[in-house]
């Protein structure tokens, strides 16, 4: 112990580096600081042939997608903004020609400017965004470890009138199509794994909702459970070959599995009360769900054969629509309030719920596929719409869905490479980028 | 106060000494405590004597190289270059600090929980990968329960970080004498797996890191 004092000593004799570092290092992780500052300088644009998607249309969606990723803040060169207490700088070239895009993405450190991520991304000209996207996941992965989620995709339920009919968009509100025209009142989408197919369920049929599938991109819609009584509450398993829902052609709402195309149901639960909202957890083995056999409705999870079933949490009470995160770690839901819903986050033991989201009503809290946010559907401003929360204690962001009313959010997967329209990998064979 | 100040100034000798002494043996000399991570934690081979260290300014124009953007990710790039390890003069520790290649100790979270690092290579600058680092380990780091008040405990985790940011080769570096507070510590760095992947300006096939985990009861 005697030795401490002069050890300290000696280190400050040694190295007065550390000493005048150590007033500049500011890190509170308990106090949100970690967002790293990131300025973003505008392309530099060659002449562009009429039409042509400008750079800074480029700047703009590559600023919003790094600012949506909870893992920056960011100030845009080209708006005056100051590169105040900068740590890293993005920027680049932007080009287009013959009908395709070029964009060499850069980041460097700040101020010193050396290369932390350089890469070249083509593409057909229509799908630029695409490309910019691309750049700012990779930016997040960059710093992260992990790729963001700027290519995902937002499934949601519009209502128009008395009808709702099933929308889907990007992320940042671009490319916002309906995948139904039914007339008629769709409900609770859930993605595939692969991200290719959205199952939901429909009155389109009259009577009772049945279930459905349409292509992500948009297509024919394949019926999968058309029983007596309700279908409804669709969840794909992680693997994609089976879909968790609510059947209650028994009489009563239980949880069932059934295959992919909707055969060989199996019933995990079994009782008198209601059992709806399956949500897989990412390996498959439970399953968490909402079940009113203790009298009002609670999360409860099971094992994925209907056993070992256990109410959620204690320390919340009347909670529903649970969504399990996709890292596995915790279990998104909701609870009652005198103005709708507020929502939790809990681990998935029940321990450590928090409050997450209140204010308004609040409802179908989803994960995107990084397990960094969750979406859900909010009155808290007027009419239903769709919001970001990044679980970090900031205001919820509202998402662009178009001047649509906006309900039951379901966040698309990740791309993979392989689904990928952009060939992003190409040999570099014109290193210098030039034409 | 006098007496005081000639223990003071006794003190500032013999720890003079002591540093001499310290790098002519070439030892690693582990040492607890917060600041003391720039000295302990770096290579003994780093602090020769007597060769200037450059400016900031020339070490900017000498360090940033003219890049070609590269198809594949970054991370996957193959040293591009030559490092120009044996050659390159060396810097000073006590040159301003524009040496990125340590972190000092700073809180970490609220609870008495700090945390600092110091990487292997001499060349490495980039101070916001480590601080990069640092949160992301400090994220996955419990705080320790049951531990008494007191003097500060006091750990070093020793790991490697790929291109692609995988964690390998993680050790226990110099333990706390605390068994749980050991492997709390090593446990927040194998959670941290994979960590963000290395800067392109680097040209490293990896990169080696002594994290200090320390507690301090608030």
């Amino acid at each position: 112990m005697r030795r401490l004092p002069l050890i300290v000593l000696l280190a400050a004799l040694a190295a007065p580096g550390a000493r005048a570092q150590t007033r500049e290092v500011r890190i509170d992780i308990a106090g949100g600081g970690r967002r790293t500052q990131l300025y973003c300088e505008a392309l530099v644009a060659g002449r562009l042939p009429a039409g042509a998607p400008a750079a800074r249309q480029a700047d703009e969606v590559l600023a919003g997608d790094l600012e949506q990723s909870a893992v920056f803040l960011v100030a845009r060169a080209w708006s005056g903004q100051p590169p105040f207490d900068v740590q890293a700088v993005t920027g680049g070239r932007w080009k287009v020609a013959g009908g395709q895009v070029t964009l060499e993405g850069e980041v460097r450190d700040f101020p010193a400017r050396r290369p932390i991520l350089s890469k070249v991304y083509r593409g057909p000209a229509a799908d630029w965004r695409s490309l910019v996207h691309q750049f700012a996941d990779d930016i997040v992965l960059q710093f992260t470890g992990e790729s963001g989620v700027a290519r995902t995709r937002i499934a949601f339920i519009a209502p128009a009138g008395r009808n709702k009919e099933l929308w889907v968009m990007d992320l940042d509100g671009a490319g916002a199509r309906a995948l139904t025209a039914d007339r008629s009142i769709a409900l609770s989408p859930s993605w595939s794994p692969d991200g290719s197919l959205l199952a939901f369920s429909t009155y389109r049929d009259g009577g009772s909702p049945h279930l459905y599938v349409v292509p992500a991109a948009g297509g024919k819609l394949f019926q999968v459970s058309a029983r007596p009584g309700l279908n409804t509450s669709p969840a794909y398993s992680p693997d994609g070959r089976e879909i968790a829902c609510t059947l209650s052609k028994d009489g009563n709402s239980e949880i069932y599995v059934l295959d992919a195309r909707g055969g060989l149901p199996r019933r995990l639960t079994d009782n008198r009360a209601i059992d709806t909202s399956p949500s897989w957890s990412p390996t498959g083995r439970e399953i968490a769900f909402t079940s009113d056999r203790s009298g009002s409705p609670q999360v409860h999870v099971m094992d994925r054969d209907g056993g070992n079933v256990r109410r959620l949490t204690y320390d919340v009470n009347y909670t529903d629509s649970p969504a399990w995160s996709p890292r596995g770690d915790l279990i998104a839901f909701v609870s009652r309030t005198s103005a709708g819903f507020d929502v939790y986050v809990c681990g998935t033991d029940g321990a450590n719920a928090r409050l997450v989201v209140s204010g308004g009503s609040n409802e179908n809290p989803r994960w995107s596929p990084d397990g960094r946010h969750l979406v859900f559907a909010s009155n808290r401003e007027g009419a239903y719409a769709l919001y970001v929360s990044d679980l970090d204690g900031r205001s919820p962001r509202k998402l662009d869905t178009g001047g649509h009313a906006a309900m039951s959010p379901s966040w698309s997967p990740s791309p993979h490479s392989s689904a990928a329209a952009v060939p992003t990998d190409v040999p570099n064979s014109n290193p210098g980028g030039r034409p | 106060m006098t007496r005081s100040a000639l223990a003071g100034s006794a003190m500032v000798h013999v720890a003079f000494l002591a540093v001499i002494f310290a790098v002519r043996q070439s030892e690693p000399l582990i040492v607890p405590g917060p600041d003391v991570v720039q000295v302990a934690l770096v290579e003994p081979g780093a602090m020769p004597r007597g060769v200037p260290s450059p400016t900031p300014a020339e070490k900017a124009a000498m360090k940033v190289p003219d890049i070609q953007p590269e198809n594949v990710e970054g991370v996957k790039l193959v040293p591009p270059r030559k490092p120009a390890r044996p050659t390159e003069p060396a810097r000073e520790e006590a040159a301003p600090p524009s040496s990125g290649s340590s972190l000092p100790y700073a809180r970490v979270g609220s609870a008495g929980l700090s945390g600092g690092l110091a990487v292997d290579a001499r060349d490495f600058e980039f101070t916001y990968y480590l601080m990069l680092i640092r949160n992301k380990v400090a994220q996955n780091w419990a705080p320790p329960a049951g531990l008494e008040g007191g003097r500060p405990v006091h750990a070093v985790v020793y790991f490697r970080v790929g291109r692609g940011g995988g964690v390998s080769a993680i050790r226990l570096e110099s333990g706390s004498g605390i068994d749980f507070f050991d492997r709390a510590s090593l446990r927040a760095v194998t959670l941290s797996d994979p960590l963000p992947p290395l800067p392109l300006g680097f040209p490293g096939s990896d990169l080696g890191i002594h994290f200090g985990f320390e507690y301090a009861r608030p």
